[in-house]
């Protein structure tokens, strides 16, 4: 609904003050959404292809569009396999063409359906860093929805839980964890190193040491 | 005027997605080529246990390979359009590629009328050739009267393109509409006079012919090239197209708002 | 085995009548229809029924309708059943569900005496009809329900089935169904004399058409159907469908069983 894909049976939505269930193709140019998975591309056409095509859809032609295509695929590190068929990729080459996809519009307000989902840690802490930097460089809203409570506690400013379908919390992830606490008792907690963490830090040092050249936050280029 | 800049960049990007991404391969241009030269080759030799003699029109082997080849061509061209619209609708719902498109402001008449025109150039070119190269050989098509081909493919361009936009349309309702794709192929088939002189027809079928523009494209394309006059005359139907072709550019617009409607309130697009 | 095919029946069965494939049905029947309504109108209403004399010594001394109709009516058994069992493998490879089968132990001959024992119930709807719209037009059907010609029909879909078992490796190996399928069900609907004897084309494509189960069992259809002979007097063609089931049987089987082992290293290698 929020996408103007479906409408809503009752109540209103407005985007800047403008009913966006009347106006979806007002709101259409201005939002954009970025599925996990590995649909939502033509897999026999390349990066490029997808983006040319993509792009037009928006409006954007020429040097315009030629530019922006350039610019996302440095963005998502695809700029090597761009001529590339996308059913060639790996999936985390396919979702940071989806994101490169959802930005070629430019737009002021994105949503995000599990963008890291199936991906491998490495991936996904990149695109984490790359929704982050969305958000808070370049000043665009973002709707993130994702089963990962790291992800969520990483990323959002603040947070909305569903629970079949109705909102029963929301707040910043501070408000919610203090809601917890609450509840509880007061308890002395001893703080280990993650898994999750500690996994990372292994698959980097192992990379670094096989290539020392590449001490890089992008470890992923090209075809694996 | 930016809005129809954008109408014509959109309908540019459809024909070169199409391009890419279905007609990849050789074999792809083999079955597109090949099927509708067999598909001739049967429909010639369900004629041969009959006797032509005396019919207006195909009454000796030149007259009636003239016939079927102009007829096969034209049938072509709107077959193809069936097809692209029933390929459309299963492999872009399957792709998640139709929703995507559907999520952006494009023009939705451009997309659908790129989606057709960009199939029909991707996939006649060859088997129009062939149909060329057959009108040629029966003496149809001479130099003196090869400026009209211009004039037909123009003809056969706009008709198809407009019967592939509705189809397209159609399509969008819902993923199991491919039953559509017989309920309008068929029929066409049989009483456009593509394969049969429709003047042979009884009166019900005469009728029915009426409803497809097929039918006048091709009395008009047989007028021009002097294989078979058209019993109503080449001004009835041209009206009789311009009208078919109105009605079906009103259907198509009436029909994508209907189904982005129908798709906002279930989300229709996203299933497949 | 007997335990494979009835799994894969009620598999199969469970999953058609929760999503009935009604298009490819319907499609199939509007083909047939097509085949038989196209030279009806020929026959009635363009030709008035003015038939060449070198019809009536090709086709046994058939009448025409009767004659069209058989072949359009087999021909839609044919292609039903070769679409039906030729893909179901690569169905499965699509769904994702072809690891699993390759990971049992279930014998593979019953994998397919299943889907084609699901199946035949549909493809004999889908042949009924034609036959029955036939008999509408003007077919001679009476003689369609004797021993004879139920034989020809079951002989006429075990050499189907068999010529599946290609079909269904041929897909599995282009990992296409659309093409394959199409350009072999048009290259029979022209070779295979099913609205017009194959005496009419020319002699390569005649010796071509023999290569498809259709032609003998077409031949053999109208014999016992329209010349009311008995299966023992059409020695040639009754040889020819076994000859040719069994070499289409050889070359499934020996295929499937080279392509089995080179799915498995591609999917779990």
């Amino acid at each position: 609904m929020l996408a103007s894909i479906l409408s809503p049976t009752s109540g209103s939505l407005t985007m800047d003050g403008v009913d966006a269930i009347q106006n979806h193709l007002w709101v259409k140019e201005r939002i954009n959404v970025i599925s996990g998975g590995e649909r939502n591309l033509y897999w026999r056409l390349t990066a490029r292809e997808n983006l040319r095509y993509f792009g037009s859809l928006y409006g954007i032609s020429g040097p315009r569009l030629k530019e922006r295509m350039e610019r996302l695929l440095k963005l998502v590190g695809l700029e090597e396999a761009a001529d590339i068929p996308v059913e060639r990729y790996s999936k985390g080459m396919k979702q940071r063409l989806q994101i490169a996809r959802g930005l070629i519009n430019d737009p002021e307000y994105i949503f995000l359906d599990e963008p890291t989902l199936g991906l491998d840690i490495m991936i996904a802490k990149e695109i984490r860093s790359l929704i982050s930097d969305l958000a808070r460089k370049e000043g665009k809203g973002i709707l993130l929805t994702t089963h990962y409570i790291r992800e969520a506690e990483e990323l959002c400013d603040y947070i909305y839980i569903l629970e079949k379908g109705e909102m029963i919390a929301q707040g910043t992830s501070d408000a919610l964890k203090e809601l917890f606490q609450k509840s509880k008792k007061p308890r002395l907690i001893v703080e280990e190193p993650e898994l999750e963490e500690a996994l990372m830090e292994i698959i980097r040092q192992a990379r670094q040491s096989a290539d020392p050249a590449k001490q890089q936050t992008h470890p992923e280029r090209g075809i694996p | 005027m930016n809005d129809i800049k954008n109408f014509v960049l959109i309908i540019k990007a459809e024909i070169q997605k199409q391009q890419q991404y279905d007609y990849h391969s050789p074999f792809v241009y083999f079955s597109l080529l090949i099927w509708p030269i067999l598909g001739f080759f049967e429909v010639y030799y369900t004629y041969q246990p009959f006797s032509l003699t005396g019919y207006p029109g195909i009454s000796n082997n030149r007259e009636f390979l003239a016939f079927l080849g102009s007829g096969f061509m034209a049938y072509t061209c709107f077959w193809s359009m069936v097809q692209n619209a029933w390929s459309m609708s299963s492999q872009e719902r399957s792709g998640g590629t139709l929703e995507i498109a559907y999520l952006s402001p494009a023009n939705r008449l451009a997309l659908t009328y790129g989606k057709a025109l960009g199939a029909l150039l991707q996939e006649v070119w060859m088997f129009c050739c062939f149909c060329v190269f057959l009108l040629f050989c029966t003496g149809t098509l001479r130099p003196a009267n090869l400026f009209l081909m211009p004039l037909i493919f123009l003809l056969l361009i706009l008709s198809s393109t407009l019967w592939g936009g509705m189809l397209n349309a159609i399509f969008l309702f819902s993923r199991d509409s491919s039953i559509v794709m017989d309920v309008f192929d068929t029929p066409m088939t049989l009483f456009s006079g593509a394969r049969i002189p429709v003047p042979c027809f009884p009166r019900w079928a005469r009728v029915l012919s009426l409803c497809f523009p097929l039918t006048y494209c091709l009395n008009l394309i047989r007028f021009l090239l002097h294989i078979q006059e058209s019993e109503n005359g080449w001004q009835k139907d041209l009206a009789g197209l311009a009208l078919c072709l109105g009605i079906m550019a009103a259907l198509t617009f009436i029909f994508l708002r209907k189904a982005e409607r129908r798709s906002r309130e279930t989300g229709e697009l996203q299933f497949y | 085995m007997g335990q494979t095919i009835l799994s894969t029946y009620q598999k199969n069965r469970i999953g058609i009548l929760r999503a009935v494939p009604w298009s490819f049905m319907v499609s199939r029947i509007m083909t047939g229809i097509t085949q038989i309504i196209f030279p009806y109108f020929i026959f009635r209403y363009l030709t008035q029924g003015n038939l060449n004399p070198e019809f009536y010594a090709y086709a046994g001394g058939a009448d025409y309708m009767t004659y069209v109709v058989s072949g359009s009516a087999l021909n839609v058994l044919a292609v039903a059943t070769l679409m039906n069992v030729g893909r179901v493998l690569i169905t499965e490879l699509r769904e994702g569900t072809l690891e699993p089968l390759l990971l049992s132990p279930a014998p593979r001959s019953g994998y397919f005496l299943g889907c084609l024992l699901e199946q035949t119930a549909r493809a004999l709807l889908e042949f009924g009809t034609v036959l029955l719209l036939g008999g509408l037009l003007g077919a001679d059907l009476s003689r369609l329900f004797t021993a004879s010609s139920l034989l020809v029909i079951l002989l006429a879909i075990c050499s189907f089935f068999c010529m599946g078992l290609t079909l269904s490796s041929v897909m599995l190996y282009t990992r296409n169904t659309y093409l394959t399928q199409n350009t072999l069900f048009i290259a029979m609907s022209l070779a295979c004399g099913i609205t017009y004897p194959i005496q009419y084309l020319p002699g390569w494509v005649q010796r071509l058409a023999q290569i498809f189960p259709l032609t003998p069992a077409v031949t053999l259809f109208r014999n016992v159907v329209t010349g009311c002979q008995r299966l023992s007097q059409n020695y040639a063609p009754l040889l020819q469908v076994l000859i040719l089931s069994g070499i289409y049987l050889y070359i499934g089987v020996v295929w499937y069983q080279k392509m089995e082992r080179k799915l498995m290293e591609s999917i779990f290698g």
